[in-house]
């Protein structure tokens, strides 16, 4: 059930909820500096404070996995979770409507405020829910779940993350048009990451995702003093769930650095793809750079490393019957 | 899109089965796709666009570019440039198709021996791209620098730093008039855009080929990007100089120059908000604390 409300001068489908790429305080200043002195100088302040942020915001790449997906001028693109912008934007640029959906109003104003500097027309911004999609059925050929999926289970609405999950998968099915897509930027549970210990799980924590859940969730109760909600699942994982809800023409992609700045896009079955890039991106000169070019030349290495990787861009479809 | 870039490629150059990998170029608005036959292990050919519908005049431009660079080139030196096939166009988006460049990327930090076959690749390019020459006096260098008036809008006293810039060249440029060849520069040429493979050197990245100008600029371009010595850097400027008969008395006032050009060229590129520090590496400070807030 939507909870609606007006809270100052919004209207709000769900919760107020904030998260982001820069502390709530910090956006606060941001948008204080927009409205004093005007958005320009929130972008030079942004790329001076910090040019990964700036990049986050502004660059076209964060939306290179478009290119995955059928998209012309009469495309309708529903973006869930869309942040500051940055796949709303570039994907208004080639279809004809983006429905921008932000549940935090912080952002959803800065949505607004560049909506409007920037000059989009064919772009609506809101607020909503994602387990409760205020939409008519059948109304989007394109559904953007960019870094949503697995924070869907941080919810009191659905006992279980792995529910929720399921729900809003359902909840997409019901919005799509037959036959269209729906698009997943997220992480593998089993990263090579995670394994060595040199990333941390959306829990804060490291290696939680590598846990059989109930001992993820007991753990993570005992170090932070909340349950672990945040599922992803590994290719097979993903394969599974989307299949489950009867979505077809299921396609992976390894994406570099990670899915929220897609620089490199390898479909996941071009194992020679994934080796060529890497030797043609990798310079020669160090002798740790020599061994691992070597190294990645044997097919079981890749296919484990393939196995492994950081993040996928998955593309499905609705059936069109 | 990748669906009907398939279909087209597939139904064009009689590919089965082939996938695309996507890579981005590094000045971030454009974009390759490599494409891959079956199980092939090196993609058969090279795709580029623009970030954004707003860049297929860039694309364009850059596939013109290589197709004139090579017509100025021998057999042996055309096969140092990737092959330009033709123009596709899908859903209003511009496509150049090339020949695949297959090799290693160089690093900041090229060993000597293949800085030698990029230096001699460099040199031999641009002894084939001499377009004429012309007399450089102080006042060539006034007014190409107030040249870029238009462009340092954004900045404060704009007039006070351009009057440093005449005064900078009056104390530097001591040289009377002395005759230089104007060279057709590649305009990028700078270690990320340059593969080999058992020997043989590949240029890429043509899109800011053509213009014509000072002798070295690739040359220093090149260099400044390097990690080695500058006793290194200055025996190929001084090889480089007396290849096109300049005067050697003219090496470090030439570098300050083409630094500075540089400098210029890379700010003029940047939207007004970028932070002028961007400058920092290229100019002098008494430069600097005129156009710093």
């Amino acid at each position: 059930m939507s909870i609606f409300r007006i809270k100052k001068d919004y209207t709000v489908f769900g919760e107020d909820f904030y998260w982001g790429e820069v502390a709530e305080e910090k956006m606060k200043t941001y948008l204080d500096l927009i409205e004093k002195e005007g958005f320009l100088a929130f972008k030079k302040k942004a790329y001076q404070d910090d040019r990964g942020f700036y990049d986050f915001i502004f660059s076209n790449v964060r939306a290179d996995w478009r290119f995955c997906l059928p998209l012309n001028k009469d495309s309708k693109a529903l973006d869930i979770g869309s942040g500051l912008g940055a796949n709303t934007f570039v994907l208004a640029q080639e279809v004809g409507e983006v429905y921008s959906v932000e549940r935090s109003l912080l952002r959803k104003k800065f949505l607004e405020i560049r909506k409007e500097k920037e000059g989009y027309k064919n772009v609506k911004i809101m607020s909503a829910d994602a387990l409760d999609l205020p939409f008519e059925n059948e109304s989007f050929d394109l559904i953007i779940a960019n870094g949503l999926f697995e924070w869907l289970g941080v919810t009191d609405k659905f006992k279980s993350p792995y529910d929720a999950q399921k729900h809003f998968l359902k909840e997409a099915k019901r919005v799509l048009k037959p036959g269209g897509h729906l698009y997943i930027g997220i992480e593998n549970r089993i990263a090579a990451i995670y394994f060595l210990g040199s990333g941390r799980d959306h829990s804060g924590l490291k290696r939680t995702s590598l846990m059989p859940r109930f001992f993820a969730n007991f753990y993570t109760k005992l170090r932070t003093g909340n349950p672990y909600r945040t599922y992803t699942y590994s290719k097979y994982g993903y394969d599974k769930i989307l299949k489950k809800e009867n979505f077809e023409d299921i396609n992976f992609y390894l994406v570099a650095p990670g899915y929220n700045f897609p620089k490199y896009i390898i479909p996941y079955n071009n194992l020679s793809g994934l080796k060529f890039l890497m030797r043609q991106v990798w310079g020669d000169q160090s002798f740790r750079k020599k061994l691992l070019k070597k190294i990645i030349l044997f097919p079981f290495v890749a296919r484990l490393w393939r196995l492994t990787f950081f993040s996928f861009a998955i593309t499905c479809q609705k059936r069109k019957d | 899109m990748i669906d009907k870039i398939r279909n087209k490629l597939e139904s064009r150059y009689g590919f089965k089965n082939i996938s695309l990998v996507k890579l981005r170029g590094g000045d971030e608005k454009k974009l390759l796709f490599f494409v891959f036959e079956g199980a092939n292990s090196i993609p058969v050919l090279c795709l580029k666009t623009g970030s954004s519908l707003n860049d297929n005049d860039l694309i364009k431009k850059e596939f013109d570019n290589l197709k004139s660079a090579r017509g100025l080139l021998d057999e042996k030196m055309k096969e140092t440039l990737p092959e330009p096939k033709e123009l596709l166009e899908i859903d209003s988006r511009i496509f150049a198709v090339e020949e695949v460049f297959v090799g290693d990327q160089f690093s900041k930090d090229i060993k000597k021996g293949k800085l030698e076959d990029i230096f001699e690749w460099l040199c031999k390019f641009h002894k084939s791209n001499i377009v004429g020459s012309e007399n450089i006096s102080k006042s060539f260098w006034v007014d190409f620098l107030t040249g870029y008036k238009d462009k340092i809008k954004c900045l404060n006293n704009e007039d006070k730093f351009l009057l440093a810039i005449k005064n900078f060249v009056d104390k530097n440029w001591t040289h009377k008039d002395i005759k230089l060849d104007f060279i057709k520069q590649h305009g990028d040429f700078h270690f990320a855009n340059i593969f080999y493979k058992k020997g043989q050197l590949k240029v890429i990245d043509w899109g800011n080929y053509g213009r014509v100008f000072l002798p070295a600029y690739d040359l220093m371009f090149f260099l400044n990007r390097q990690k080695n010595g500058l006793s290194e850097k200055d025996s190929f400027l001084l090889r480089y100089f007396e290849l096109f008969s300049m005067p050697i008395s003219l090496i470090l006032v030439w570098i300050k120059f083409i630094t500075l050009v540089e400098g210029f060229e890379k700010w003029s590129n940047f939207d007004e908000f970028v932070p002028y520090g961007v400058l920092d590496e290229y100019l002098d400070e008494e430069f600097l604390c005129l156009i710093q807030k």
